[in-house]
């Protein structure tokens, strides 16, 4: 008897079609992640603080609930990694912000937050501080109190995924050349 | 630029340097980094620069006046004709627009003893040192509004507007003035941007995505290249396989039945 035309797939053909499946959808998760990487840049950080940070007029409730959110989380970044706005307390100065049109500028040139503060949890000196004296505000940004454990924690992430389909790749490979030794 | 430096050192060897000098100047930048702001600008107090006017018994004022650089085309005398200074408010001149208001007020600093920068470091002295070494135009952003404010009133200046000082030296007890500096250089306050027009494209893309994306794409190619290198070396061995199936299996045909004979 002659055997099956070799038109019809075998098993062992529709499990290495089924993997190759596989493997193609890993590969697209893993750039999609390391491009995804790529967008959050200071800029990104920089327009959401200035946009939303103590925005006082907010339009519905999804927009308030996402304005309390920043305002809290920037003031706690601010207090607790001691620094000011994303790349300095400049950014506060040079940018129209929710919070510029809610404070006068001669009362509070940066938020609060930014000056260094005493056990009691108010400024040292609020007029060293709406000076800039050095010492009485925070004048580094935070950027990289942000951007630190997150590359840390992406990177770590993106790499390993690339180590497995690397790996991935070894076994279907050895697999293929393996099995088509074998009678079909 | 190389005449104004030949005509400073003129001036210097010939005692004229002294009105070169006598403007009011920005606060140090070491000390004052936010300077100008948007609506404030700090300046220097006066130190040393009246001292030849000064008599030892009598008590002198210092007033600052502040005018927008615009003005100076309308008026920017600080003196009514009998040699006293204006009483000029910021409401009357539109915050400067029509000539100078008097923003402050204040004693001589102390040439003698000039405040100590190196103090600034301790907590308890830097509100002193502040306070005596420099003067924050646009300081109080109540006093236009509170109509029981009787003092000299000091409200925030106008974002991206040029803005010029000047300091006068008053007899307190006659009331005439004795000396004055002259108008400073135009200080400009700061501008905001819209933060619409940040830009948050990320740009070029990251070398690790490049490296990533990169090396998955040969891979994926190599293994399509094996998977189908596979398929057609199993396609041919199939065929070869098949004839040799036939020729196997006619000969175990054949070589079945002769057992069956020998043993009968």
């Amino acid at each position: 008897m002659e055997n099956n035309s070799s038109h019809t797939p075998s098993r062992k053909q529709i499990y290495i079609i089924l993997m190759l499946i596989t493997y193609a959808f890993e590969m697209a998760s893993c750039i999609t992640a390391a491009t995804q990487r790529d967008f959050l840049t200071p800029n990104l950080f920089l327009k959401q603080m200035l946009e939303r940070y103590n925005k006082s007029d907010t339009d519905n409730n999804n927009d308030k609930w996402m304005a309390e959110g920043v305002t809290k989380t920037w003031d706690e970044l601010m207090l607790q990694k001691h620094c000011c706005g994303v790349r300095g307390p400049s950014d506060w100065q040079e940018y129209a912000s929710a919070f510029r049109s809610r404070h006068k500028d001669a009362d509070f040139p940066w938020p609060r937050n930014c000056c260094v503060m005493d056990a009691q949890g108010s400024p040292v000196n609020l007029d060293a501080c709406k000076l800039g004296v050095p010492g009485y505000y925070n004048s580094n940004g935070c950027y990289d109190a942000i951007s630190g454990p997150m590359n840390t924690q992406a990177w770590g992430v993106a790499w390993f995924g690339f180590a497995i389909l690397c790996w991935t790749f070894c076994v279907l490979l050895g697999t293929m050349f393996y099995w088509s030794r074998i009678e079909y | 630029m190389c005449s104004s430096w030949v005509v400073l050192a003129f001036c210097c060897l010939g005692q004229l340097c002294a009105d070169q000098s006598l403007k009011p100047q920005l606060a140090a930048p070491q000390l004052a980094t936010n300077n100008p702001t948007l609506t404030t600008v700090a300046l220097e107090k006066p130190f040393c620069m009246f001292d030849s006017s000064l008599h030892p018994n009598k008590s002198y004022t210092i007033y600052l006046y502040a005018m927008k650089e615009t003005a100076s085309a309308i008026s920017s005398l600080v003196t009514d004709s009998s040699g006293k200074p204006l009483d000029s408010t910021f409401q009357q001149t539109s915050g400067g627009q029509l000539g100078p208001y008097k923003a402050a007020l204040f004693d001589v600093p102390n040439c003698a003893s000039p405040p100590r920068f190196a103090d600034v470091g301790d907590v308890n002295k830097v509100s002193d040192v502040l306070k005596q070494y420099l003067f924050r135009v646009g300081d109080d952003g109540t006093c236009l509004y509170d109509p029981n404010f009787l003092a000299v009133c000091n409200p925030p200046l106008a974002p991206d507007t040029t803005y010029r000082f000047k300091y006068v030296l008053l007899d307190s007890t006659e009331g005439i003035m004795k000396d004055q500096t002259l108008w400073s250089d135009p200080i400009k306050t700061r501008r905001v941007k819209l933060p619409l027009k940040i830009d948050t494209w990320p740009g070029r893309r990251s070398g690790d995505m490049i490296v990533i994306t990169s090396i998955l794409s040969v891979l994926v190619f190599l293994l399509l290249a094996g998977f189908l290198a596979s398929v057609s070396s199993a396609a041919m061995g199939s065929k070869d396989s098949s004839t040799e199936t036939r020729c196997m299996s006619q000969t175990i045909q054949q070589s079945e039945p002769r057992p069956q004979l020998s043993s009968e």
